[in-house]
């Protein structure tokens, strides 16, 4: 054992240098379960550092665990406990939950402050063991020992954070222990608790002012000083002189030469400053300096801090600022920030604090421009933004400008996201445009093709509409450039180089119509022969349309066509509004206008080939009542057929001739813009009455588009993922079958004839309180409160009172085998495998056979495998005394011929004494060299009644089967294995006559423990022993006669004869 | 949760220490090492000791040769852990009487029963120094093998 001890230890060591020693979990075990404290203790730790919570032997350990908590030995309880709060799953918690309840009246303070902050980990992992034993918690903050009321602090308050109006009702005692108590530790904790309880309770905050401002003028823990601050923001945000209190505390932690108290003294700040922005804008010249902080994690927290500080008047310094510290900073993920925040700054609600959007353009151009940075798509946005919302911006030089970043950035990789936009915007306001064939220029370069798919498409669309635009201008459609029309009416002093040239050149000559359709010409196979489809189709479109102008020449109508297929103003959206769209009286989109035709599905399995026509056909009749409404129902349908149809390319392809999925259209048409105050249509006449743009506070800002009626902010009602424990609520009064679990033992004892009616009693209620329990833990997420369990109360309230006396007792009773680990009875056995997949735990092969019966002691055992260890064997063994008198002294012997050696003596002993009526359970592990003959657990038990020592012999085998493992392989697998070992595999045969031939094959596979891999013609099934033989079943029945004929191959000619013999003992008259 | 989990790494990077409060796959975990490691290591000491790492922070002092690292929520209170690192620096130093790296690698175990003394299921059980300390010492006593009991020397 010293050297197992040493290993293990060894073994933590490997665990900590990040090696998996998960295969050692069963030795873990072994040691923990040895009485000596100097294993125990390295055990525990050992299995706390390496056990998951899948860790399958978590369960072999329960009972060790549940019964060393419960232990005489404070340390041996106090390991225990310590291993629980990290191993804890939710098995373990609900098994354990009583037990650690009940640890909370400890004579040991020591044990009960562990069993305090123990608790906790249960109710995560088990919340409904919160609302039975919360009472009990409650009781441990006026505990006589100040570290178990510590505990019982800590715990309530991570409990608060999760639902604190359940705790509402302790604050008059937290208040007490907040006034006296001098444990600044403790303090804290209780503090944290107030701040989440005070949004609750309005009255509290007047009780607490005096309290908290005391502590934070008169405490020297920093610590405790914040946690005040902290809470103060949170609850006492009305106040304001405590408010100012706080910012002047930190302040003084900001100016601190300490870096930890700056970081947190602008984090503080800045929960000051959601609720009290004025209050902390007037610290700017801190927050500023703290900008050129050392500490990068300073330096975020100060641009956090920033964005609430902005005004119109200050935003250009401020941009400025961190357009400079941008500059200088070399990590990466500063730099991101930083344009994050600028551009989250500037957009913050509406552009409202921006009044010169050139200026914002220019700061987004010069950020585009910023290398290595992956801020494409939020710039190349804001851009798209601004342009579409910010009527002033639509201005011949910011386009140019960005026509400039085009041909400058179309080489920088990360940022060509921007050129999308820039493209975009050339293209959707192509009318402010005047050079166009520098444009088109600039948008058919060769190095475009080296962009990816979606901006190329972009471009080529651009690259339309400025030629339409040209198109339209040549024939005077439209005039060249309504801006500086508009500049010349106004008489404008300052007029941009760019409009100088364009006042000019009034018109497009011929000429330059020309060669833009030349260009075009020459260009377009650039897009015509992309590899993108997109592209391509795209491409080939404005080549058609192009050729088509050259053809038809100099007829005006074809210009007016091509133009006016780009005059509709496009206007912001909102992206909520598709949802928000009032459904047209009358129109039931849920109900089918056609029924679908029901052999469709079928049909298109069947024969491809006729799907054309079939296809055709349908869309004639469809043609012929067209309604929009079907018709994107057509398209709907459509897709989702051909995304299963390896003839369609699948995606997004554009495909103009299918008006339902253009989904662009859909709002913007239905809305008229005179609906929308203050935003002023775009084209047409009322543009002569717009401001002079250099006015900068007359920008208007377009807001989204709403439909009518829908302006007020909804409130989005998806909470998002609810915590469980959240959940919980106190105020209800507690039901009756809500109560802590308790382990009820199952013993499969030969029942004497006069005993049975009350056996049978018993075990009803036994089933009964399983049936319970799997319903709350079915029910353990949802909310409580349900009624509808009335007519049970009286039974529950004689459970709860006979549990209540079994836990009074927990402290020193002996602990009794999980229910969970208790086979079934046989007859829900086959019936509950298939829905409960066998392989879910290692320990799957169990089954409690009697070893001793007589009038003193009963002893069951029960074989538990774990798949890693090939020879060896946990024999679970349940001791219970049937007569009146305690029985002492027990131990076991095995004989030295049976198979099965214990690997530690000490564990044959049993220390104690077990009472009248009481049972004990003791887990041994066995050597068990051999499993192809079944082993015999054979040798004598000696106990002492009274005076009076008594031996009993036993004999049982362990049958073969018990050490199958089902193992679920895949059918290629299985025959691969099958034909590898062909040559080795030892084979035999019976035949069973079942009545159902279905029932038996699933009846023989659970009791062989082996896993159905494939049904053709016959049942083909696979396990493992866990010394690796295989075990291939193939069950073939006869129809004829009804029988089943069952071959079994395994690797070892012994294991097959005994499992046929096992086999035909189990199922005899079948 | 209070904490998640503590670290110690040594200025070479070598695990120390791990204790995991929350649950986390050895994938993750590995990785986190890796990470949090990485982002300690090479932080100059004139900074703050707290740093940002995904949903948590990341809270590292080092002493000498030794980076104690803890994670805990956001919402918790960083000097609080700072000090309740302190003290469990100074109940080693106090354990193995003037401590340096070298105690924790030939006692490793140690230091772990000595934190788990004073903190359990993520949250402080114990605040005084003296218990901590005498709590110890009396498992320690219990201890088959006095020669594993205190001072360097076997594993």
């Amino acid at each position: 054992m010293p050297k197992k001890i040493n290993a293990v230890k060894k073994l933590a060591y490997l665990q900590m240098l990040s090696y998996d020693i998960t295969w050692a979990a069963f030795h873990m075990i072994e040691v923990m379960s040895s009485p000596k404290f100097t294993a125990k203790r390295v055990g525990y730790w050992a299995a706390a550092q390496s056990f998951r919570e899948d860790t399958d032997v978590i369960m072999l350990a329960t009972n060790l665990i549940k019964k060393d908590i419960s232990s005489a030995n404070v340390w041996d309880a106090g390991v225990a406990l310590t291993c629980l709060s990290t191993i804890c799953n939710a098995d373990l918690a609900r098994d354990l939950a009583a037990d650690v309840v009940a640890l909370l009246s400890h004579s040991k303070p020591y044990i009960r402050k562990k069993a305090c902050l123990v608790l906790y980990k249960i109710f995560l992992k088990f919340p409904d063991a919160l609302r039975p034993s919360f009472p009990r918690l409650k009781e441990k903050l006026e505990d006589t020992d100040p570290a178990v009321v510590s505990g019982a602090v800590n715990v309530i308050c991570e409990l608060a954070r999760k639902n604190p109006k359940n705790y509402l009702s302790l604050a008059p005692g937290l208040y007490g222990l907040l006034t006296n108590s001098t444990n600044n530790w403790m303090l804290i904790k209780i503090v944290k608790l107030f701040g989440a309880l005070l949004p609750l309770e309005p009255r509290l905050a007047k009780r607490l002012v005096a309290p908290l401002t005391n502590i934070i003028n008169t405490t020297h823990a920093k610590s405790l000083l914040f946690e005040c601050i902290q809470t103060c923001t949170i609850g006492l945000s009305d106040h304001l002189p405590t408010v100012k209190l706080c910012i002047v505390k930190l302040r003084s932690f900001v100016e601190d030469p300490d870096q930890n108290l700056k970081y947190l003294g602008l984090l503080a700040l800045n929960n000051i400053m959601k609720v009290h922005p004025k209050a902390v804008a007037e610290h700017r010249d801190l927050v500023l300096r703290c900008l050129e902080d050392a500490d990068m994690t300073i330096r975020l927290r100060a641009l956090d801090l920033l964005e609430g500080m902005v005004s119109k008047r200050n935003l250009p310094e401020i941009i400025g600022k961190l357009l400079e510290q941008l500059e200088s900073a070399e990590v990466k993920t500063y730099k991101d920030a930083i344009v994050e925040k600028i551009v989250l700054i500037c957009s913050k609600s509406s552009y409202q604090h921006i009044t010169d959007f050139e200026w914002y353009i220019s700061v987004l151009i010069q950020l585009s421009q910023q290398q290595g940075l992956q801020h494409g798509a939020t710039l190349s946005n804001q851009m798209l933004d601004v342009a579409v919302r910010v009527k002033v911006i639509q201005s011949m030089q910011t386009l140019l400008h960005d026509t400039a970043a085009l041909s400058d950035d179309a080489q920088i990789g990360g940022n060509c996201e921007v050129l999308l936009a820039a493209a975009y915007i050339v293209g959707e306001f192509a009318i402010h445009v005047t050079d166009h064939l520098s444009t088109a220029e600039d948008l058919m370069q060769s190095s475009v093709s080296s962009l990816p798919a979606h901006i190329q498409a972009v471009y080529c669309q651009s690259a339309l509409k400025i030629f339409a635009h040209a198109l339209a201008v040549h024939h005077g459609i439209v005039s060249l450039h309504y801006l500086s029309s508009l500049s010349q009416r106004q008489n404008t002093q300052e007029e941009e180089e760019g409009e100088e040239e364009s006042v000019e050149q009034e018109e497009i000559d011929e000429e330059t119509m020309d060669s833009i359709a030349q260009l075009y010409l020459s260009k377009v196979d650039l897009f015509t022969h992309s590899p993108h489809i997109e592209v391509q189709e795209r491409g080939c479109f404005l080549k058609e349309i192009v050729e088509v102008h050259v053809e038809s020449a100099v007829e005006g109508d074809v210009a007016k066509e091509i133009w006016t297929m780009f005059t509709e103003p496009l206007n912001p959206v909102a992206s909520k509004v598709q949802k928000k769209m009032p459904v047209p009286e009358g129109l039931d989109l849920d109900s089918w206008i056609n029924e679908p035709p029901p052999e469709e599905e079928i049909e298109e399995v069947s024969g491809k080939g006729f799907d054309f026509l079939k296809e055709s056909e349908e869309e004639k009749a469809e043609e012929r009542k067209f309604d929009p409404v079907e018709e994107q129902k057509r398209a709907e349908r459509e897709r989702r057929r051909r995304a299963n149809d390896p003839f369609y390319l699948g995606g997004k392809s554009y495909s103009p001739s299918s008006p339902g999925l253009n989904v662009d259209d859909i709002p913007v048409e239905r809305l008229s813009l005179e609906d929308l105050g203050g935003i002023k249509p775009r084209f047409g006449k009322s543009a002569g009455i717009k401001k002079p743009r250099r006015k900068h506070a007359d920008v208007v800002v377009m807001k989204d588009e709403m439909p009518e009626g829908q302006w007020e902010e909804e409130r989005e009602s998806d909470d998002g993922e609810r915590d469980a424990l959240a959940d919980i609520d106190f105020n209800a009064p507690l039901r009756p079958e809500e109560q802590l679990p308790v382990q009820q033992h199952r013993t499969v004892k030969q029942v004497l004839p006069e005993k049975k009616e009350k056996r049978e009693k018993k075990e009803k209620k036994e089933k009964r309180s399983k049936e319970d329990l799997k319903e709350r833990r079915a029910k353990s997420t949802k909310k409580e409160g349900r009624e509808g369990k009335e007519e049970k109360t009286k039974e529950g309230k004689e459970r709860r009172k006979k549990i209540r006396e079994e836990k009074r007792e927990g402290g020193n009773k002996k602990s009794e085998p999980l229910l969970d680990l208790s086979p079934l009875p046989e007859s829900a056995k086959s019936a509950t495998t298939k829905a409960e997949p066998a392989s879910k735990t290692a320990a799957t092969n169990q089954k409690y056979k009697q070893l001793v019966e007589n009038d003193a002691v009963s002893i069951s055992f029960e074989a538990r495998l774990n798949p890693k260890e090939s020879k060896k064997v946990l024999l679970s063994l349940v001791i219970k005394n049937n007569g009146s008198e305690t029985v002492s002294g027990i131990e076991i012997s095995t004989d030295i011929e049976s198979g099965l050696t214990a690997v530690n003596e000490a564990n044959l002993k049993l220390a104690g004494s077990i009472k009248s009526g009481a049972s004990h359970s003791q887990n041994t592990i066995f050597h068990c060299p051999s499993i192809t003959t079944p082993p015999v657990f054979s040798g004598s038990v000696t106990y002492t009644v009274g005076k009076k020592t008594q031996t009993a012999e036993f004999h049982q085998t362990l049958p073969c089967n018990s050490f199958v493992v089902p193992s679920k392989i895949p059918k290629d697998e299985f025959i691969d294995m099958m034909t590898e070992n062909s040559s080795q595999l030892k084979g035999g045969s019976a035949t069973f006559h079942p009545e159902n031939g279905k029932t038996f094959v699933i009846s023989m596979a659970t009791f062989l423990h082996i896993e159905l891999i494939s049904l053709e013609a016959g049942a083909s099934l696979y396990g493992r022993t866990i010394q690796q033989h295989h075990v291939f079943v193939y069950a073939k029945p006869n129809p004829s006669n009804g029988s089943v004929q069952v071959d079994i191959r395994t690797t070892n000619q012994q294991l097959t004869n005994n499992l046929i013999k096992e086999l035909t003992e189990a199922f005899p008259a079948a | 949760m209070t904490f998640h989990f503590v670290l110690l790494l040594s200025r070479q990077g070598k695990t120390r220490l791990t204790k995991w409060y929350s649950t986390f796959t050895p994938k993750e975990k590995q990785r986190m090492i890796r990470e949090v490691g990485s982002m300690v290591l090479n932080r100059s000491p004139k900074l703050c000791n707290f740093l940002e790492y995904k949903d948590y922070k990341i809270i590292a002092r080092r002493y000498a040769s030794l980076y104690f690292i803890m994670c805990v929520d956001k919402n918790d209170n960083e000097l609080l852990t700072l000090e309740i690192t302190h003290h469990y620096v100074k109940i080693l130093d106090r354990y193995f009487g003037n401590v340096c790296e070298l105690d924790l690698i030939f006692n490793f175990h140690k230091a772990y029963y000595i934190l788990d003394e004073l903190m359990i299921a993520g949250e402080l059980q114990e605040t005084s120094e003296k218990t901590v300390l005498r709590l110890i010492a009396t498992q320690d006593a219990l201890q088959e093998n006095p020669g594993d009991g205190g001072k360097p020397g076997t594993i």
